[in-house]
C-alpha cells in the first residue's frame, strides 16, 4: 500500500486525528504481557552480518512498530526476538535480548520454550493445508499438551473471537484452513499464534499480502489485542506504522549494507519532529 | 488496399534475413542459385531428423504396445475363472490354476511393505529434515542410489544368507526381506524429494508455536507430504511386485495353499518361470495368463501411483 500523501519534499506522513488518551506513552500492560529489551545485538548471516548492536527496548501494553527501507534489517532483528534467526543454518547472534529480564540466548535455554512464550505471524499466511479451521487453532494447544478435550474447543473459540474472526468462521470450523480469504487465513494465523497465550505478539509484515480492507480489518484488531500482549510489528508502510503503533522504530542499513538502528521514540514524537536527519529523509519520502 | 502496394506486402521480406535464406519461394534466386540449394538442403535435414527421432519415439511406444499386446492375446485365452481360484494340477491334469501364487504375490508385497516402507520412509524423513549438509545424510544418499542399480539376484542371495541359513528353510519371510530391500532406496529417495517440496513457511509455523523438531516433522511437514510419500511407494511396490530373481532362493515357490510365513510361498513370477521352462503347452498357455495378470497387476499400480502424484501435490498454503 503506497502512503497516502504524495512524495513531495516537504509533506510529512499525515496522522490520524486521536483522542487524546488513545496513543500511548506509557504502557497499560495485561497481567500476562512481558516486556522485551534488546541488549546490543547483533546478527550475522554466516560471514555476512545483518545488523549492528540494536539496542531497544518492547513494553507491554504498547505496540512498537520497527520501520526501515527493504534491506535494514527489520526481519532480521524480530526473528531474533523468537530465536527464529538461528534455524537458519550458519546464523548467529550475538548480544543479549531480555524476556522480563532474563536473556533468552543464555546457554541452556531451550529455544522451543522461548518461542511458546514470544508468537509470531508471517507475511504470507501459513495456515496447515491438512488441517481443518479448528485444527489449525488448536495445533499449538494439541502439539504442546497444553489442553484437551472440552477445554480445548474453548480455548479454540476464545482465540478465535480474539482474532476477530469467530462470528466468520463459528459454522465451517471443520473445513480446511486454507479455504478462507486471504486476510481470514492472516486472523486464523493469528489466532493460531494466541491459542498457546504468549506474552509477547511478533508480527513481520502481516498484511503486506493482503488487500486494504483486510488490513485495516487487522490494524483494528492489533488496536484491540495490544491491551493483553505485548507488539512488535514490522512493516514498510509508514502509514500503517503511524495508524497502529505506539513506539516506531527506525533502521537503516549504511554504506556495507549492516542494517542500524537510527532513532526511536513515540510515534506522534518520531514522525513530526524527527530528531535524526535521516529519519526525516525517510518519512518524507526522499529515498526508500 | 489495392494494387502494386498489396502486391508488395504480400511478398515482402526483410534485406537481412533474404541473405539468410529465408523466405522460401519468395525468395529471390542468387547469382548461382546457392542461396536456394543452402536451403533445401536445410529444410531435407530438418525433415530426415524429424523422421528419425519421430521413428525413435514410435519404436519405444511400439515395444511397449508389443509386449502388452502380446501378452493379452496370449493370455486371454487361459485366463478365466478356474485360472483364478484354483491351485495347479499335477502333470498331464488338464486346467488347474495359480490362484495359490496370486495370493503369494499378494503377501510377499505386503510383507516387503511391512517391513521395506517405515525404514524407507524413517530414512527419507531423515534425509529430508534433519540430513541436509550431514556426512551420514551424504552416506545414506549414495549408498540408496548404489543400492538402486545392484542386481536384484544378488539382493536375493543377500537373503538367503540373512534368513534362508538361520532359518534352514525357505520362506515367505525371506522373500518379503529381499523384496523390502528392493523397495527401499526408491522409497526412500522419493520421500526425501517429496519433503523438499514442502514450503519452508508450513515448518516456519509451527516452530513460532513452539513446537518441538520432531513433533513438527510427524504432525506437521510429513502430512502434507503424505500423497507424495504414497505416491513413491506405490512406485516401489509396482516394482518389488514383477521381481522374480530375488525370489527364486528365498520365498522358493509352493503348489499349494500356505498361509505359514516359515513355509516356501507361491509367487506369480515363479509359477511363471516354471511353466514356461516346462515341456507342457497346457502350462505354456497358464504361463501366459500368468503374466498377463502379473502385467495387469504392475500396470494398475504404476498407473495408480501416478494418477494420485499428479492430482495431489503438498498444497500452497
Amino acid at each position: 500500500m503506497a502512503p497516502m500523501a504524495p512524495m513531495a519534499q516537504t509533506t510529512k506522513i499525515t496522522l490520524p486525528a486521536r483522542a487524546a488518551g488513545e496513543q500511548r506513552t506509557a504502557p497499560a500492560g495485561g497481567a500476562g504481557a512481558a516486556t522485551m529489551a534488546v541488549e546490543q545485538l547483533s546478527a550475522w548471516y554466516g560471514a555476512r552480518q545483518a545488523i549492528r548492536e540494536v539496542s531497544l527496548e518492547f513494553r507491554p501494553g504498547l505496540v512498537t512498530a520497527i520501520i526501515g527501507p527493504s534491506g535494514c534489517g527489520k526481519s532480521t532483528l524480530i526473528r531474533c526476538l523468537n530465536r527464529l534467526h538461528e534455524v537458519v543454518p550458519g546464523a548467529r547472534v550475538a548480544g543479549r535480548v531480555r524476556l522480563n529480564g532474563e536473556d533468552i540466548y543464555a546457554p541452556g535455554v531451550d529455544p522451543v520454550l522461548i518461542r511458546r512464550r514470544v508468537g509470531m505471524v508471517f507475511q504470507r499466511p501459513n495456515p496447515f493445508p491438512t488441517m481443518s479451521i479448528f485444527d489449525n487453532v488448536a495445533a499449538g494447544l494439541r502439539l504442546n499438551g497444553l489442553a484437551r478435550g472440552y477445554e480445548l474447543e474453548r480455548l479454540v473459540e476464545r482465540s478465535l473471537q480474539q482474532a476477530a474472526l469467530w462470528e466468520e468462521v463459528k459454522d465451517k470450523l471443520r473445513q480446511p484452513g486454507t479455504a478462507l480469504s486471504g486476510g481470514q487465513q492472516q486472523r486464523l494465523c493469528i489466532a493460531r499464534a494466541l491459542a498457546v497465550e504468549p506474552e509477547v505478539l511478533l508480527l513481520d509484515e502481516p498484511t503486506t499480502a493482503l488487500d486494504p480492507i483486510a488490513t485495516l480489518k487487522i490494524e483494528e484488531l492489533l488496536r484491540q489485542l495490544k491491551d493483553d500482549y505485548t507488539i512488535v510489528i514490522v512493516t514498510h508502510n509508514m502509514q500503517q506504522a503511524a495508524r497502529v503503533s505506539d513506539y516506531t522504530a527506525f533502521m537503516l542499513a549504511g554504506s556495507d549494507r549492516v542494517g542500524e538502528l537510527v532513532e526511536t521514540g513515540p510515534t506522534r514524537q518520531l514522525f513530526t519532529t524527527p530528531r535524526d536527519p535521516r529519519t526525516e529523509a525517510y518519512i518524507t519520502g526522499r529515498f526508500g | 488496399m489495392a494494387g502494386p502496394a498489396a502486391v508488395s506486402v504480400s511478398t515482402y521480406v526483410p534485406a537481412g534475413l533474404q541473405r539468410a535464406g529465408v523466405g522460401g519461394r519468395f525468395q529471390k534466386p542468387g547469382p548461382r542459385g546457392r542461396r536456394a540449394a543452402g536451403y533445401r538442403r536445410r529444410r531435407l535435414t530438418n525433415a530426415l531428423m524429424l523422421a528419425l527421432v519421430g521413428a525413435a519415439a514410435l519404436l519405444c511406444v511400439g515395444v511397449l504396445v508389443a509386449v502388452l499386446g502380446y501378452t493379452v492375446v496370449q493370455g486371454a485365452g487361459a485366463l478365466n475363472l478356474a485360472f483364478l481360484t484354483q491351485t495347479p494340477k499335477p502333470v498331464g491334469e488338464p486346467g488347474g490354476g495359480m490362484a495359490n501364487a496370486i495370493a503369494g504375490t499378494l503377501v510377499l508385497v505386503a510383507l516387503g511393505c511391512l517391513l521395506g516402507l517405515p525404514v524407507g520412509i524413517g530414512a527419507g524423513v531423515y534425509l529430508g529434515e534433519y540430513g541436509r549438509t550431514s556426512r551420514l545424510a551424504t552416506l545414506v544418499r549414495f549408498a540408496a542410489d548404489v543400492l538402486t542399480g545392484v542386481p536384484s539376484i544378488t539382493i536375493g542371495l543377500f537373503a538367503y544368507a540373512l534368513v534362508v541359513l538361520p532359518m534352514r528353510h525357505f520362506s515367505a519371510l525371506a522373500g518379503g526381506v529381499a523384496l523390502a530391500i528392493i523397495m527401499l532406496p526408491t522409497v526412500t529417495r522419493t520421500t526425501e524429494e517429496i519433503l523438499h517440496l514442502v514450503p519452508e513457511s508450513l515448518r516456519e509455523a509451527g516452530l513460532a508455536l513452539g513446537v518441538p523438531r520432531w513433533k513438527i516433522v510427524t504432525w506437521i511437514t510429513v502430512p502434507s507430504a503424505l500423497t507424495g510419500i504414497t505416491t513413491g511407494a506405490m512406485l516401489a511396490v509396482a516394482r518389488a511386485a514383477g521381481e522374480t530373481a530375488p525370489l527364486l532362493f528365498t520365498a522358493f515357490g509352493n503348489r499349494f495353499w500356505s498361509w505359514d510365513l516359515r513355509q516356501p510361498i507361491a509367487a506369480l513370477p515363479l509359477q511363471i518361470f516354471a511353466y514356461a521352462i516346462s515341456p507342457y503347452r497346457d502350462w505354456h498357455r497358464q504361463a501366459w495368463a500368468g503374466a498377463l495378470v502379473l502385467v495387469g497387476l504392475v500396470l494398475l499400480l504404476s498407473i495408480l501411483a501416478r494418477v494420485a502424484g499428479a492430482r495431489f501435490r503438498p498444497a500452497e498454503p
